[in-house]
């Protein structure tokens, strides 16, 4: 008993075959859009790559691309077969490929079930990352003078002005590391010198932050130092004081914007499933109701289109049967001849 | 005499109104690059209006806008035009639109044209300048008053940022105004005092800057403050004067001179090209419409016929078009009030 079968004439045939190449060249453009927001995260990562300490795992824009790539190619050809399907003649040609090419769509859609998961589940590890990368970052501000680390500040200010934010978890991160390096420390300065000695390890810790953490949007002229001694500033309370600085963290800023684009990007790949679905379902009733008609000579006579041939449960038992046999094709059952080594 | 005099035959007409059918539809994409670039330029003004003080550079988004639009829907019909034209019975049905689509192009070509003018006439006359410098200084000037201009001072932290100066000129511009509001000056402080009294305006000014100004790419803490006075503050060693403070070192009125500068630049080369496209255009209607019009005084739709651009010559249009607009005068005229006597032909004349 085939599954979902439907009564096809010649109209509804042709009908079915445009709608599903204009559904096709959709898939194509998803594709192309899969594609080029692989490319797009990929060079925001190599972008923020300094702020992650060049640690980040480039396995998701990777796959994108290529899942963009092979989803192209698998629509087109698709397309292509919708476009041939009336002429019976190049319809011939397509028809012994047909099997495999759903077959490698089943598998491809398990493949983007797969890239999806990744999608969303590997937004922990960018987390990871992005924590550690910053708490370096900070730690390492202040070396504008060794190789390998001078841009970091520049790195690190324009990241604290362009997201908003101010520190790794807040604005108090700048005041547990030293971030004014020694070549600009008065070291004659009875205060300076102070604070280096009662230090354990002989830092110059401050409870100030840099310009770059100040907020525009402040009424008032910007207050980095002594930010704790709300004496040491003319109307000043730090509890009150909102706008002064940010009080996002850059962790969770630049967390939420990497999240934001791998989960839209995630959800698109779902409809990028659903829409293969579609694909397939549509090009199995266009081929089922190609091959059943009864007279292959007359275009106009009816023919029916199905899903499946049998249900759904005997497909699937012949489908495990068929992987038996696979992998084990030298098991010998009763009554057969072995085979000849 | 007529102006480029040329014959065209039935194939050769054929060609030209596929061909203009085909650069009408490139000129509706024309108009719309045009309009993409007028908006872009509204939105570039919008950007950064709370430093610019005039008025005249808005005219110039609005003119590209509604000149693209124009463009965008004349050739859409030019298109439907030169569509028909090349068969004779189809052309008749147009004939009396075509004349007055051909004037009307002329005049969105010259409308273009102006535009291209506007924007290069703007980079060089130094109106963009006087408009920068005047609408900084004042920027500068109501910094402070944050309740009486709540977003001047966000707007002007975010021009010194994002385009990288600071001050109008150099960075010595903020010792010259007030930049800290009096609501945040303890005024019972004597350093305070000091200073208010030493002031003849009694403005508190102090050789420091806004945040805004630094650089992020300098190797070392930005020092917003002291910047002129010795000794540098107390956890900051002297900085050689040689070296650059680590603050913006350009103008902004420099700076968004040139932005705006190279912007209206674009644009106007931009809008050169969309109007000798146009004229192209216009050219090859206007042929087409003398050809088919010559076409029917022949009467035979597959002969070859004669097409200008000027009946007669440059000077002799120009006084017909000067006495289109005389008025008639019906002294002298010896054909009013005679009664008609005969049915005779009164030829119109072309």
């Amino acid at each position: 008993m085939p599954l979902m079968p439907v009564k096809f004439n010649l109209q509804k045939r042709v009908k079915l075959a445009q709608g599903l190449w204009m559904l096709y060249w959709v898939s194509v453009m998803v594709g192309i859009l899969i594609f080029s927001l692989g490319i797009f995260f990929k060079v925001e990562l190599r972008k923020r790559s300094e702020m992650m300490d060049n640690n980040e795992s480039h396995l998701v824009p990777n796959l994108l691309i290529l899942t963009g790539l092979v989803t192209c190619a698998v629509n087109a050809f698709g397309g292509k077969v919708c476009h041939d399907s009336l002429d019976p003649m190049k319809f011939a040609k397509w028809k012994p490929m047909l099997k495999q090419y759903f077959t490698g769509c089943v598998a491809f859609s398990a493949a983007l079930l797969v890239v999806a998961l990744l999608c969303f589940l590997m937004q922990f590890s960018v987390y990871l990352t992005l924590a550690e990368g910053l708490k370096n970052g900070i730690r390492f501000y202040k070396d504008t003078d060794t190789p390998g680390r001078c841009f970091m500040k520049r790195t690190l200010d324009m990241t604290q002005i362009e997201f908003r934010c101010c520190g790794n978890n807040n604005f108090r991160d700048w005041f547990e590391v030293q971030w004014i390096s020694n070549r600009y420390l008065d070291m004659s300065n009875d205060q300076v010198k102070d604070r280096v000695l009662s230090n354990v390890e002989g830092k110059f810790l401050m409870d100030s932050v840099p310009f770059s953490c100040c907020n525009p949007g402040s009424p008032r002229p910007c207050i980095q130092h002594h930010l704790t001694n709300n004496s040491a500033h003319y109307d000043y309370d730090l509890r009150t004081e909102e706008l002064n600085i940010w009080t996002r963290g850059c962790r969770e800023a630049l967390f939420s914007y990497f999240s934001s684009m791998m989960s839209s990007i995630g959800a698109l790949i779902i409809f990028t499933i659903l829409l293969e679905g579609a694909d397939m379902a549509g090009l199995k009733y266009l081929t089922t109701s190609l091959e059943s008609m009864s007279d292959p000579e007359n275009p106009e006579c009816e023919s029916e289109g199905w899903l499946l041939e049998k249900s759904v449960k005997e497909t699937i038992c012949e489908a495990c049967a068929k992987a038996k046999a696979l992998i084990r094709p030298n098991q010998v059952t009763e009554g057969e001849e072995p085979p000849a080594a | 005499m007529a102006v480029g005099r040329v014959v065209l035959s039935r194939s050769d007409r054929r060609v030209l109104a596929r061909v203009l059918v085909v650069l009408n539809w490139v000129s509706v994409v024309t108009g719309a690059v045009l309009v993409g670039v007028g908006v872009y330029l509204w939105a570039e003004l919008r950007r950064w209006e709370e430093v610019m003080s005039e008025d005249v550079l808005w005219w110039v988004p609005v003119v590209l806008v509604w000149t693209g639009l124009g463009a965008c829907v004349l050739n859409l019909t030019g298109a439907r035009l030169c569509l028909d034209c090349s068969d004779l019975n189809r052309f008749l049905r147009w004939r009396l639109v075509l004349a007055p689509y051909v004037g009307v192009s002329l005049l969105l070509t010259a409308g273009v044209l102006l535009a291209a003018a506007l924007c290069l006439g703007l980079n060089a006359s130094g109106r963009l300048d006087a408009a920068l410098e005047a609408g900084l200084s004042n920027s500068m000037r109501r910094y402070k008053d944050s309740d009486r201009n709540p977003g001047l001072k966000t707007r002007l932290d975010l021009v010194q940022i994002q385009m990288n100066c600071c001050g109008k000129d150099q960075y010595q511009d903020w010792f010259r105004v007030q930049w800290v509001s009096d609501r945040y000056l303890d005024r019972t402080d004597p350093r305070v005092q000091d200073r208010l009294r030493s002031n003849v305006a009694g403005v508190y000014l102090s050789d420091s800057v806004p945040f805004s100004c630094c650089d992020p790419a300098s190797p070392w803490p930005c020092p917003q403050t002291h910047l002129r006075s010795r000794p540098a503050p107390h956890f900051l060693s002297l900085v050689q004067s040689s070296r650059s403070l680590g603050l913006w070192g350009r103008g902004c009125r420099e700076v968004l001179g040139r932005h705006y500068s190279s912007i209206l630049n674009l644009i106007s080369l931009t809008a050169l090209g969309v109007w000798g496209f146009e004229l192209l255009v216009v050219v090859g209607v206007r042929y087409l419409q003398t050809s088919m019009e010559s076409l029917v005084l022949i009467g035979d739709p597959d002969s070859d016929s004669e097409a200008w651009i000027l009946e007669r010559g440059l000077c002799q249009s120009l006084s017909v078009i000067k006495s289109l607009g005389k008025c008639y005068h019906s002294d002298h005229d010896p054909n009013i009030d005679r009664p008609i006597t005969s049915s005779g032909t009164h030829g119109t004349d072309q």
